[in-house]
């Protein structure tokens, strides 16, 4: 679905960006308005996503896939969350517990043979943050900047740090030991 | 050497984890789509406020404006350019073209002699060919002339008026005037001298290589004629000086 550095003819851009909103207009209003439940703040956060996905739009290869899909409700979503913590005055960044998390070193190899529980390993991280599932996907499936994820989702480079290295660790406490044990599905 | 070996493991690990990391990702971008299918009709009767529309609207012909502006500039930007290129050959073929055609070489010398006034203090205001209109206030004209000699250039250096005659066997005459106490720099070099009076003053004919040079002044202003007309001829013309 992404590609770097292609040069597309502006009508084309234009083209896309049209199918783009036709196609998904509902998905991005339903994903913000499920957030924030207020008409008038969806509708903003669409506007917002809709800008800043237009600026890296010539990294959309394909418009119907569902990795575009996909990447569509994670902007969206993450905007509205971002207003959402706002306008509760909380912190972008609340779990505070996960900063705590062991550090124990558990070798990469071992993650490697535990792979085949990746589908039950992305829920659980969805399920302990949707955020840094999120930050996971855009910095090594989409191939994101730190910089470009900062710009997508409207906040700043220093949270995508952080975002990204709680996700590492919550992921890494995921894999460890004792909880990983107890929940791993049949 | 450990320390090398330490970091090419770190970067292996590194390397695996992000794979890891990737693989991971895949599937929460399948989850995600997974949860927009079962949600599919909630999504599709979502009622979307009309202004989001007219939003898009305007934000998409924004985009074709801009569209639009970038172009034209771009347009302008290769026009300019090639217009400079057009230009910029004009002007070396009309240097070209001015330096060897003896009509504009005349042009171009007068240009030339103003602008070097600036240093040397010489100032060409005018010179011309034919229908010659004398615009000098405060200057002295002949009101005899022999036939078929007509005004053929003027000049004008510092205060120094010299009106050109010419007819048509190229015989010519120059009459020249400036203020009393100008400097004339006339070639009368063993030249034979005789006196004359013009206008009860005391007049000075020199002839010299086949030319007569006629000096003499009055209470303002001094006076010239250089001819190879007969020195009879060049004291009418002096005699009938009227101021204008």
């Amino acid at each position: 679905m992404f590609i770097f550095g292609i040069v597309i003819d502006d009508d084309f851009t234009r083209h896309k960006i049209e199918e783009m909103y036709r196609m998904y207009r509902k998905l991005l209003f339903y994903t913000a308005y499920c957030i924030l439940k207020d008409y008038h703040e969806a509708e903003d956060v669409v506007h917002t996503a809709i800008i800043k996905i237009c600026d890296h739009i010539d990294k959309i290869e394909d418009i119907k896939c569902n990795k575009t899909k996909a990447f569509l409700v994670i902007i969206v979503r993450n905007i509205a969350i971002n207003v959402y913590n706002k306008k509760r005055r909380l912190s972008e960044i609340h779990m505070e517990k996960l900063m705590n998390l062991n550090d124990d070193y558990i070798h990469p190899e071992e993650y490697m043979l535990k792979i085949e529980n990746a589908e039950w390993v992305a829920r659980k991280l969805a399920l302990i943050n949707p955020e840094y599932a999120d930050v996971l996907v855009l910095r090594y499936t989409y191939q994101l900047s730190i910089e470009e994820i900062a710009y997508l989702l409207n906040t700043s480079e220093g949270n995508v740090r952080v975002k990204l290295h709680r996700a590492r660790k919550a992921l890494h406490e995921i894999m460890k030991g004792e909880y990983y044990e107890q929940q791993t599905p049949e | 050497m450990n320390n090398r070996h330490q970091n090419k493991n770190h970067i292996k690990q590194k390397k695996l984890l992000s794979a890891f990391y990737d693989y991971v990702g895949e599937y929460h971008l399948d989850n995600i789509c997974a949860d927009i299918d079962s949600r599919k009709i909630e999504i599709d009767n979502i009622d979307i406020p009309q202004s989001l529309d007219d939003w898009f609207d305007r934000y998409i012909n924004n985009v074709k404006k801009k569209e639009k502006q970038r172009k034209f500039i771009k347009k302008a930007k290769s026009i300019s350019s090639k217009t400079a290129a057009i230009l910029l050959v004009l002007f070396v073929s009309i240097t070209t073209l001015t330096l060897s055609v003896e009509a504009f070489r005349t042009q171009v010398y007068n240009l030339l002699s103003t602008e070097h006034n600036e240093y040397s203090r010489v100032r060409i205001r005018h010179e011309s060919t034919e229908n010659v209109t004398i615009e000098w206030e405060n200057y002295y004209f002949p009101t005899y002339m022999p036939e078929g000699f007509y005004v053929a250039s003027i000049r004008e250096v510092e205060e120094i008026k010299e009106i050109n005659f010419i007819n048509e066997n190229n015989e010519y005459i120059v009459f020249s005037q400036a203020p009393n106490e100008t400097d004339f720099n006339l070639d009368t070099e063993d030249g034979i001298k005789t006196e004359l009076v013009i206008n009860n003053r005391k007049a000075v004919l020199t002839e010299k290589e086949e030319r007569n040079i006629l000096f003499w002044n009055n209470e303002e202003f001094s006076f010239y004629l250089v001819s190879r007309l007969e020195a009879e001829k060049l004291q009418i013309i002096a005699e009938s000086l009227e101021k204008k």
